[in-house]
């Protein structure tokens, strides 16, 4: 039943490798806040790469930077990003709350991202597979700061998903 | 102690050979000078390149979008070689049925869980060259082999040195739907007004280099990396229906056939114009969509000293032109665009490629072709000598945002920018896609800079790299690496290489040195066929800076920046004086940290029996050890009187030392750019060169001498040498704010539109 809910709704093409100067790529700054107990992210990426990836898929047809204080379109933002931002914390699925986006004149957009996470992390499973579906060439970076200690982690076509175990020491 | 010593000596070895790693000279990685080539990074005495000649007519069919044409191309073989065979490019083949473009993309199961995923993997456009006929000049057939992207034609007969060949080739293509299928080239349908725009290229066998590096260079056409092209001079006549407007590179041999008597009046005018005269009027190219006449017109351009042509075709062009002057060169910058750019286009695409040849000639060589263009090509941007493809379209009402703004005026600058790297300073793309993109994206940011004050650049300042620098080396590819091979292609080929050389001209060289030499790299290879390694000798060569580190870190390795300041240590000189000295012991002495019984012991204790019994303290206990003596103060003046004036000076200078200790985390090494604020509140920067890490490569002390005491100490405080973790350069240290944070920092309790909607209520 999944599959063929699927099979109606994706019906665009999706780009291939051949085009010229691209960019494909997102970074996501992700920290721990101690304090408050959420897990705070920004999500950076190419505007005209989310652009045109969500105008492909069908999501959206216009610039960011007009939809940026659209509240239907902040709710579309947020469950697109939830499904190529994905954090698995002790075993259980987070979900981020859209607190703001930043149209960046330089060609980037950043996605402020929280979320209530459990009070002892221990395992962290990292989803991060954004634009990965319309671009053979996305690649992702996740740099997670904990403790006021930086990681970062690469996301790519074969290797999607990373698990961080965490020293609570 | 002998053991102790033994074990120091033996860890030290390894840590020293190491450390000269870094600052090993480059002569493994780099060829041999030669006759071709000098140890300098000029052109030898021998150096030769191969010439390639085109005489093509083509004609596009409007109704099936299909290219059809025709070359004789001739050949000269200028090496010393005799060649018994010639290798030529088929890139259009990558859309062949049989391309291996597709084959080597890595999928899972996953990748198919839609229609849409199952389409695409499905979908088959037959693109590749059909070529018809390969034969001499006398009509013999010639015999040939094709190998995916490559094609091999056999001779009869070695091509000997200084010889040269004819022949001729017959082939047609279906052209890319460009919207659909991608692709540097192809076609846009308008389906409103039902019309097509052509930006054409690779559409024609091209012959491939042949040299003293490679030998041939026929590596497959996978996708990225893209030409390496001889010079040549060409002749192109182009077949499109009579209504349409071409732009090409080269100059319009045959303007009284295909101009209107307004249309010639007006690229007259534009010939001596300094802002720029519109030949098409977007009236007129409305009104040409609607009409669409039957028949078809030629359009004949010739070039010379170029390495390929490229054309777009549309009768939805509008055309406007002005003259750039560069040097003793009159050059025509044009733009052809349909009226989706419009606002956009006419207002600035002309002025920026204008600006743009102004800008590069001056950093780097004059612009010596007689036209530069650029056309309007939703979404992509592309580079062809003298003419390139770009994106930035508005909304269709019209409007556009600033960040579409921006995108387009980059893609201008930086396709614009490529008639120098590669077009005219000819480098292997094929090979090396930072040679020319890089390269192209550092001059780019040069030329957004004097079109803009604070124009938001995409690439080059250093701390816009740090993302991409830090993480998991296995993935992150050094710059020299194969254009085929390498992760993160934008940030790896444009953006690293690109804040290399702003780092660099800013931090490493200063602006003269690296000018200077950067422009005589140019100077050496305009028109010629450039390696890496005559682009890192010529820079060192021409500036008397060693660079192997710099290269070697930044182009052969994938380390990142991130030293860290770990601990700053407060030293004052020693004045000698016992009356100063003696007073600062007492001082410290009485200031020191007390325990806690001693401090509770003062009122616990009474009466310590020293105390209640005065016989009990000897010498020892009653001497002040803070007392000046007659000693103190005779030995004084003796050591006082051995001092010059000079030395008594710097003695009562009040010098500061402080001892600065730091880590190199990230493996690369930089300068360390210190900035000292004072306890005034001045400030003071100090600059220690790379190489101070030559031997200790990955702990390093400096002791600063200042004049004043410092309060603080911050490293890389113009974020200069893509440092990627900022917490751990400051003393006392500063944890920097995430993005995150910072956001929160700045979020008003309102959104804009919440604002605009008060700024209503007071107009009301």
């Amino acid at each position: 039943m999944k599959l063929k809910q699927a099979l109606f709704i994706c019906i665009l093409f999706v780009t291939t490798s051949l085009s010229a100067h691209d960019y494909f790529f997102a970074f996501a700054e992700m920290k721990y806040n101690e304090v408050s107990g959420r897990i705070e992210a920004t999500i950076t990426l190419t505007t005209h790469d989310y652009e045109r990836s969500l105008r492909e898929r069908g999501i959206l047809n216009q610039e960011i930077s007009k939809l940026a204080d659209d509240e239907e379109a902040y709710a579309t933002f947020q469950a697109d990003l939830n499904k190529g931002f994905k954090l698995n914390i002790n075993g259980k699925e987070i979900q981020f709350n859209l607190e703001g986006i930043e149209v960046q004149l330089t060609g980037v957009t950043n996605f402020h991202l929280s979320a209530e996470v459990p009070s002892s992390i221990t395992k962290l499973e990292m989803t991060f597979d954004l634009l990965m579906e319309s671009f053979v060439e996305q690649q992702n970076k996740i740099t997670f700061i904990y403790r006021n200690n930086k990681s970062s982690y690469e996301f790519l076509q074969n290797k999607k998903t990373q698990e961080i175990v965490l020293s609570n020491e | 102690m002998k053991k102790i010593l033994f074990c120091s000596l033996v860890a030290c070895i390894p840590s020293l050979l190491f450390a000269q790693s870094k600052f090993a000279q480059l002569d493994q990685e780099l060829p041999t000078p030669n006759g071709y080539r000098t140890a300098g990074g000029a052109p030898g005495s021998d150096y030769y390149q191969q010439k390639a000649d085109y005489k093509i007519a083509i004609s596009i069919n409007d109704q099936t979008q299909v290219l059809s044409g025709e070359e004789t191309i001739t050949y000269t073989n200028n090496s010393p070689d005799k060649l018994e065979y010639l290798w030529l490019q088929l890139d259009q083949n990558i859309y062949s049925l049989d391309s291996d473009s597709k084959l080597i993309e890595v999928e899972k199961m996953e990748d198919f869980k839609s229609i849409g995923d199952v389409k695409k993997k499905l979908f088959h456009y037959d693109g590749g060259f059909k070529v018809e006929s390969i034969t001499t000049t006398s009509g013999q057939k010639m015999s040939y082999a094709i190998n995916k992207t490559m094609m091999r034609i056999n001779l009869d007969k070695a091509l000997m040195p200084k010889g040269s060949i004819s022949f001729k080739i017959k082939w047609w293509y279906n052209i890319n739907d460009r919207m659909a299928v991608g692709g540097r080239s192809g076609y846009e349908y308008f389906e409103k007004d039902d019309n097509y725009l052509y930006t054409i290229a690779q559409f024609f066998p091209r012959m491939c280099v042949y040299n003293d590096v490679e030998g041939w260079q026929n590596k497959q056409f996978l996708g990225k990396g893209e030409f390496t092209l001889p010079f040549g001079d060409y002749e192109v006549s182009i077949t499109v229906p009579s209504d349409h407007i071409i732009g090409a590179t080269g100059v319009l041999q045959n303007p009284n056939n295909v101009l209107t008597a307004e249309q010639k009046k007006r690229f007259e005018q534009a010939k001596t114009a300094d802002s720029p005269v519109m030949i098409v009027t977007q009236a007129e190219a409305e009104q040409k969509e609607k009409n669409k006449e039957k028949g078809t017109k030629t359009w004949t351009f010739k070039a010379t000293n170029v390495r390929d042509f490229a054309f777009a075709s549309s009768r939805k062009f509008i055309w406007d032109a002005m003259n750039v002057k560069v040097g003793a060169n009159n050059v025509m910058a044009m733009s052809y665009y349909p009226k989706e750019g419009n606002p956009l286009w006419e207002r600035y695409s002309t002025k920026l490629v204008a600006h743009t040849i102004k800008t590069y000639s001056k950093y780097t060589i004059d612009y010596t072709y007689p036209v530069a263009i650029s056309v309007h090509s939703k979404w992509i941007g592309m580079e062809y000598p003298m003419i390139c493809f770009n994106g930035g379209r508005p909304e269709e009402d019209g409007t556009y945002s600033e960040d579409t703004k921006y995108g387009m005026w980059g893609v201008i600058i930086h396709e614009v920018g490529h008639n120098f790297f590669p077009m005219i300073i000819n480098s292997d793309e094929r090979q090396w896609s930072w040679m020319d993109e890089g390269l192209n994206t550092f001059v780019q940011y040069l030329t957004e800079q004097e079109w803009e004050r604070g124009y938001p650049s995409r690439r080059g300042p250093a701390h816009m790299i740090a993302d991409y620098m830090r993480g998991d080396k296995k993935y992150i590819s050094p710059i020299m690496t194969n254009s085929e091979s390498i992760f993160q292609f934008g940030n790896n080929a444009y953006g690293k290489p690109a804040t290399a050389l702003n780092i660099l001209r800013e931090t490493i060289m200063g602006r003269e040195l690296f000018d200077y030499a950067f422009k005589m790299y140019c100077e050496r290879w305009k028109f010629k066929h450039p390696t890496p390694a005559d682009f890192f000798r010529t820079m060192e060569d021409a500036s008397a800076v060693d660079l192997d580190w710099f290269w070697r870190g930044w182009f052969y390795g994938s380390d990142h920046v991130d030293i860290s300041m770990d601990n700053v240590k407060w030293f004052q000189m020693n004045t000698m004086n016992p009356e100063v000295e003696k007073a600062i012991k007492k001082e410290q002495y009485e200031n020191r940290d007390k325990g806690i019984s001693e401090i509770r012991d003062v009122d616990a204790i009474k009466q310590t029996v020293n105390e209640a019994d005065p016989s009990i303290d000897d010498f020892y206990a009653k001497r002040d050890v803070f007392l000046v003596d007659a000693l103190d103060k005779k030995e004084y003046e003796e050591f006082m009187n051995k001092l010059s004036p000079e030395d008594k000076k710097l003695l009562n200078s009040n010098k500061q030392f402080y001892e600065l200790s730091f880590t190199n985390k990230g493996g690369l090494v930089m300068p360390l750019i210190i900035e000292v604020t004072f306890v005034d509140n001045t400030t003071q920067v100090i600059r220690i060169p790379a190489e101070i890490w030559r031997m200790y490569e990955d702990k390093v002390s400096k002791v600063l001498i200042l004049e004043k005491e410092a309060k603080s100490f911050r490293l890389d405080p113009f974020l200069e040498t893509a440092d990627t973790d900022l917490n751990n350069n400051s003393w006392p240290a500063n944890v920097e704010p995430t993005r995150y944070e910072l956001f929160q920092q700045k979020k008003m309790n309102e959104n804009p539109m919440q604002r605009q909607k008060r700024v209503e209520e007071i107009k009301n």
